[in-house]
C-alpha cells in the first residue's frame, strides 16, 4: 500500500523531495534527513558509555537490513557492539574505538532504487583536529534514510 | 491535516537543526582516553653510545659533541665511553677544533654547501701526544698524584669513575648549556659476564635546560666503580668510600670486604658470577634511579653466545633476566650496532678475532654477521626480538654509532672504513613529551623507556607516524580508513604522533574486544635532498638490478608490516622456553611473519613527501603486535635481500674468512664499478667491490618499535600500557 517515488534530479537542487506515503503527500527535506541520520549516529555513539547502551538497538537501527560495506554487515555491527559491551564490563582498559563528528551531510545521486550518496565531513577532535571528506551509500525508505554501505562484500582495505 | 502539519513542523525543526547545529557531534566517554590526554610531543634524534679518548676513542669530548649535535644535527646526545680506566685526557680539545671545517678553509655553515664536498686528506689532527691524546698524568696540575685509586702503570691510568665524576661530567654540562641541547654522560659498561651495555644514571646531572647550580655525575661514577667488569679499582672511589651493596641482594656473600663490590666475573671457578653481578647492578639502578636510568645491551650478537665461564654475548634468557629484574630500566637492545663502515659490518663476523697467527682462535658472532646492518636478534623475523615481543615484553629496538674513529681516515674526512659519527649514519628517533617546556634529558629517557621510537640508517626516512586503531563499526569503512590515514599523515607532518582515543602507537597497546577489526595506518616521510653520504655515484647494490640511484639520495623502496602473536611471559622455571641460543624454541616466535608489504604500488605519495598507507587486521581473536621495517632495497636484490625482502648476511659480501689472507684481501660480491668509487674499496685483481662505508650507504633500513594489540579475552600484554 505504500508507494514512493523520487522526483527528477533537478529538484534536488532545491533539496526538497516529494514523497508519497500512506496515500498522502508529504514533504521531506533530504538535507535535513541526512543531517538527522548523522545526528542520530552521533547521539547513539555518544551514549556508548555503558554496557547497556552497547546492547541498545538504536544504533543498529540506523542501518538497513541489507547494509553491506566492504564485507561488513549489519549483523557484524551488532556483533561488534555486543562484543564491546561484554569487554567493557570486564576490562576497564578497553580502548573502544575512535569517534568522529559528521558535518556537512548532503545527499545526492539517488537512483531508481532510492539509493543515494551521502557526502559529508568526518572529524575527530580528541586532541588535534583531523577531518576527511567522505561519501557512503544510504537508502531512503518510507521517508527514512538508512545507511546502506557500498554493497561490496570485499574490503578494499 | 494534522499529519501534514506535523510533517511541516518536522521539516522546520530539522531545518533549524541544520542552521544551529549542522554538526552531529560524536563524543564518547571511552574507558581508555589516554590517547587524547597525552601531552603533545615530537620525535627527537640522538645517540647514546660513542667514544672519546677517555676510553678507546680518537677525539676529545668537545669535538665528539660538536660533530654530533652541530655537524650532524642531533637533538640530544649521551657521551658514553667504556668503563675501566684510561690514561688519556679526553677533556683537552683539539687545537683548533671549533669550527672545524672553516679552520681548514672549508665552508661549514647553513649558507654554504653542507656538508662540504671534500676535506683534505688527513683532516683535523689529533696526533699522538697532542690534544686529547695527552695523558692525565702529564696534563693535570697535580700530575700523577691527582690520579686516584689503584694503579701502577706509567703514565698512570685514571679510573673511569674519576674521569666521569671529576672531569667529563663538567664538560658535558658546559657543552649542554652552551649549545642549549640535552647532553649528558653515560657509560658503555663492560658488563660482567657479557660484553657491553649502554647505560646511564641521569640522577644528579643537570644538563640544559637546567641552569644555575651545577649538577654531578656521582651516581654514574659510582655505578661504574661498582659494576663495570674492567674497573678493578678497590679504593671504593677514594674519598667517596662507596659501598656497592644492594638492598635485597642475593649476592652479599660475593662482596669483597675491601673493595665493597663483587670483584669476580664469569670464570671457570665462578660460572655465571658476572651475570649475577650485572643483575645486581640493575637492582642498584632500580634502587637509586628508578626513573632516570636505562640499561641497553649493545651490539649484543657481536661477541657470540653467552659463556658462563667467560665474558661474551647475551642469550635470550639474559635479556629476560634483565627485563624481569628492572623492566623500566632494562627495556631494549642495540641490535643495530655501530661500526657500520667497518670491514666486517658492525664488527660482526665468523671466527671474529682470528688472526694469521691464530687462525682458529676467533669467536663466531651470533648470526655470523649483521643483516642489513642489524644483528640477527632483531633482523631475523621470528627470532629473539619477536620471541620477547611475543611475551608482551617491554623490549625496544635501538641503534647506535659506537663512534671510535674513521679507520684509516682523519676525523674530519668524510670517508670512513670504520665508524660513522653520531647522527651521520644512524639516528634514534624518540618521542619526547616536553609540552611547552624545553626538551629535557628526563623527557628523552621517558621516551626511550616508552618504546615510542624508531631507528633509521642513512636518513632513509625522517618522519614516522605508526598507529593501530580499533575500527569504529558504525562508521563507513572507507571513511574510517581515510580518517586514520589522515591522522597519521598530519602527525608525520608535525613530527608527532596520532593522539586519538581508540588508537595506540609504538610502545603502547590497543585493548580491543574479541572480533574487532583493527586498522593500522602508517605515514612516513622520505626526506628530499641528500643524506650525509659523501658519494653521489649510483648505489652499487641497486645497480645490480638496473636501478640507478645516487648513494646520497636514497629512496624508500618498501615497508614490511611484521606481526606476531603474544602468548604471555615465559616462566624462568620453564627452561626449555626461557633459555636458549638463537634459533632454539626459547628464542623463537613461530607466529611472527610479514603481514603486509607496502611500496609505491599501494601507498599514497603526497606532495609533501609523505608515503601514507593502511591496512585492516580483520576480526582479531588473539593478542598480538605489529612492527615495521623499511629499506631502500627491493626484495631479491642480489647479496642484499632474499625473495621475501629479508636482509641477507652482510658478511656474505665478504663470503668467507681465509686465514691466509688479510681482511682487505677477501673478495667481495657486489662490484663498485663507477669511476667515482673511492680508492679504499676492497680491491681484488683490479676490481673494486662495494665495502666499508659504501656498502653501508648502499644498504639502508629503518625499524619501528611495535604496537601491541591486546584482545580482552586473550593474553594480557603486560609490558605495554
Amino acid at each position: 500500500m505504500i508507494s514512493k517515488k523520487l522526483l527528477p534530479s533537478s529538484l534536488f537542487l532545491s533539496t526538497v523531495l516529494a514523497l508519497s506515503a500512506c496515500g498522502g503527500t508529504s514533504l521531506l527535506n533530504l538535507e535535513a534527513a541526512a543531517t538527522e541520520l548523522s545526528t542520530k549516529l552521533g547521539n547513539y555513539l555518544s551514549e556508548l558509555t555503558t554496557s547497556a547502551a552497547f546492547n541498545s538497538t538504536s544504533l543498529p537501527n540506523l542501518f538497513n537490513e541489507k547494509f553491506l560495506d566492504g564485507g561488513f554487515t549489519k549483523a557484524d555491527i551488532v556483533n561488534s557492539l555486543t562484543a564491546n559491551s561484554a569487554a567493557l564490563g570486564t576490562n576497564p582498559d578497553l580502548s573502544l574505538f575512535p569517534m568522529a563528528t559528521v558535518t556537512n551531510a548532503k545527499l545526492s545521486g539517488c537512483d531508481g532504487n532510492n539509493v543515494c550518496t551521502l557526502n559529508g565531513t568526518l572529524t575527530n577532535s580528541d586532541a588535534e583536529t583531523t577531518s576527511v571528506e567522505f561519501s557512503t551509500k544510504v537508502l531512503v525508505s518510507l521517508g527514512v534514510v538508512y545507511f546502506y554501505g557500498d554493497q561490496s562484500s570485499i574490503s578494499s582495505i | 491535516m494534522s499529519k501534514k502539519f506535523a510533517l511541516r513542523h518536522t521539516t522546520v525543526a530539522v531545518a533549524s537543526l541544520i542552521g544551529l547545529i549542522s554538526v552531529a557531534t560524536v563524543q564518547i566517554a571511552t574507558a581508555a582516553e589516554k590517547a587524547s590526554t597525552k601531552p603533545a610531543g615530537t620525535y627527537v634524534t640522538g645517540d647514546f653510545h660513542n667514544h672519546s679518548t677517555c676510553s678507546d676513542g680518537s677525539i676529545s669530548m668537545q669535538k665528539l659533541i660538536d660533530k654530533s649535535v652541530k655537524t650532524f644535527g642531533l637533538d640530544w646526545f649521551v657521551q658514553a665511553d667504556h668503563g675501566g680506566s684510561s690514561a688519556r685526557n679526553c677533556t683537552l680539545r683539539e687545537d683548533p677544533f671549533e669550527p672545524v671545517a672553516p679552520a681548514l678553509g672549508l665552508t661549514n655553515s647553513s649558507a654554504g654547501p653542507f656538508p662540504p664536498a671534500t676535506y683534505p686528506t688527513g683532516g683535523q689532527p689529533a696526533s699522538t701526544l697532542k690534544g686529547p691524546n695527552q695523558s692525565w698524568e702529564s696534563t693535570l696540575p697535580g700530575g700523577r698524584a691527582a690520579i686516584k685509586g689503584d694503579g701502577t702503570a706509567n703514565p698512570k691510568a685514571m679510573w673511569r669513575w674519576q674521569e666521569i665524576q671529576e672531569f667529563q661530567y663538567k664538560v658535558t654540562e658546559d657543552e649542554s648549556r652552551a649549545r642549549q641541547k640535552p647532553i649528558w654522560i653515560g657509560l658503555e659498561q663492560n658488563a660482567p659476564g657479557h660484553e657491553h651495555v649502554s647505560m646511564v644514571v641521569l640522577q644528579g646531572q643537570r644538563p640544559w635546560p637546567q641552569s644555575g647550580v651545577s649538577g654531578n655525575a656521582n651516581l654514574q661514577a659510582q655505578y661504574e666503580y661498582c659494576f663495570d667488569r674492567s674497573d678493578t679499582d678497590t679504593s671504593r672511589g677514594a674519598e667517596n668510600q662507596w659501598d656497592c651493596s644492594v638492598a635485597g641482594t642475593t649476592s652479599t656473600d660475593a662482596l669483597d670486604a675491601t673493595a665493597r663490590k663483587i670483584k669476580g666475573t664469569n670464570a671457570s671457578a665462578t660460572p655465571d658470577l658476572g651475570h649475577r653481578k650485572t643483575i645486581e647492578g640493575l637492582k642498584w639502578l632500580k634502587e637509586k634511579a628508578p626513573t632516570t636510568s636505562y640499561f641497553v645491551p649493545a651490539h649484543l650478537e657481536r661477541a657470540g653466545v653467552y659463556n658462563p665461564t667467560g665474558n661474551r654475548g647475551f642469550n635470550i634468557e639474559h635479556l629476560r633476566n634483565f627485563n624481569n629484574t628492572a623492566p623500566d630500566i632494562a627495556f631494549g637492545f642495540e641490535s643495530m650496532p655501530g661500526h657500520q663502515a667497518a670491514d666486517t659490518r658492525g664488527e660482526y663476523a665468523p671466527n671474529r678475532g682470528a688472526s694469521l697467527a691464530n687462525p682458529n682462535g676467533g669467536i663466531d658472532s651470533v648470526g655470523l654477521g649483521t643483516f642489513g646492518g642489524t644483528g640477527i636478534y632483531a633482523a631475523k623475523i621470528g627470532g629473539v626480538w619477536d620471541a620477547l615481543l611475543g611475551e608482551g615484553r617491554k623490549w625496544w629496538f635501538f641503534a647506535s654509532s659506537d663512534y671510535h674513529n674513521r679507520g684509516s681516515f682523519g676525523a674530519d674526512q668524510r670517508e670512513s672504513n670504520q665508524d660513522f659519527y653520531p647522527g651521520e649514519y644512524q639516528k634514534d628517533y624518540v618521542m619526547a613529551r616536553k609540552g611547552t617546556n624545553n626538551l629535557s634529558a628526563e623527557a628523552i629517557i621517558d621516551g626511550l623507556r616508552s618504546g615510542n621510537s624508531f631507528a633509521v640508517s642513512g636518513d632513509l626516512i625522517d618522519r614516522l607516524a605508526f598507529v593501530a586503531c580499533a575500527a569504529n563499526p558504525a562508521l563507513p569503512r572507507a571513511a574510517f580508513k581515510a580518517l586514520v590515514e589522515k591522522a597519521a599523515a598530519n602527525a608525520a607532518l608535525k613530527n608527532g604522533e596520532v593522539r586519538i582515543n581508540g588508537c595506540a602507537t609504538m610502545g603502547e597497546k590497543l585493548v580491543v574486544a574479541p572480533g574487532a577489526d583493527v586498522v593500522v595506518a602508517i605515514a612516513v616521510r622520505d626526506p628530499q635532498g641528500k643524506n650525509f653520504s659523501p658519494y653521489s655515484f649510483p648505489n652499487p647494490s641497486l645497480k645490480q638490478i638496473g636501478i640507478t640511484q645516487p648513494l646520497d639520495a636514497p629512496v624508500l623502496d618498501h615497508i614490511d608490516v611484521i606481526g606476531g602473536n603474544v602468548t604471555g611471559f615465559v616462566s624462568p622455571t620453564d627452561l626449555a622456553k626461557y633459555a636458549g641460543q638463537e634459533g632454539t624454541a626459547a628464542a623463537s616466535n613461530t607466529s611472527a611473519g610479514i603481514k603486509k608489504v607496502f611500496n609505491s604500488t599501494n601507498w599514497t605519495a603526497t606532495a609533501d613527501g609523505l608515503r601514507v598507507m593502511s591496512y585492516r587486521i580483520p576480526a582479531v581473536k588473539v593478542s598480538q603486535y605489529v612492527r615495521l621495517r623499511g629499506t631502500n632495497l627491493p626484495a631479491s636484490t642480489p647479496f642484499e635481500t632474499d625473495a621475501n625482502g629479508n636482509p641477507l648476511n652482510d658478511y656474505d659480501l665478504l663470503p668467507y674468512f681465509d686465514p691466509s689472507k688479510t681482511l682487505a684481501e677477501q673478495p667481495g660480491k657486489v662490484t663498485c664499478a663507477e669511476a667515482a668509487c673511492p680508492a679504499h674499496m676492497r680491491t681484488i685483481n683490479g676490481v673494486k667491490y662495494s665495502s666499508y662505508d659504501v656498502a653501508a650507504w648502499a644498504d639502508l633500513w629503518f625499524y619501528s618499535n611495535p604496537v601491541y594489540i591486546e584482545v580482552t579475552n586473550s593474553v594480557k600484554v603486560v609490558g605495554a600500557k
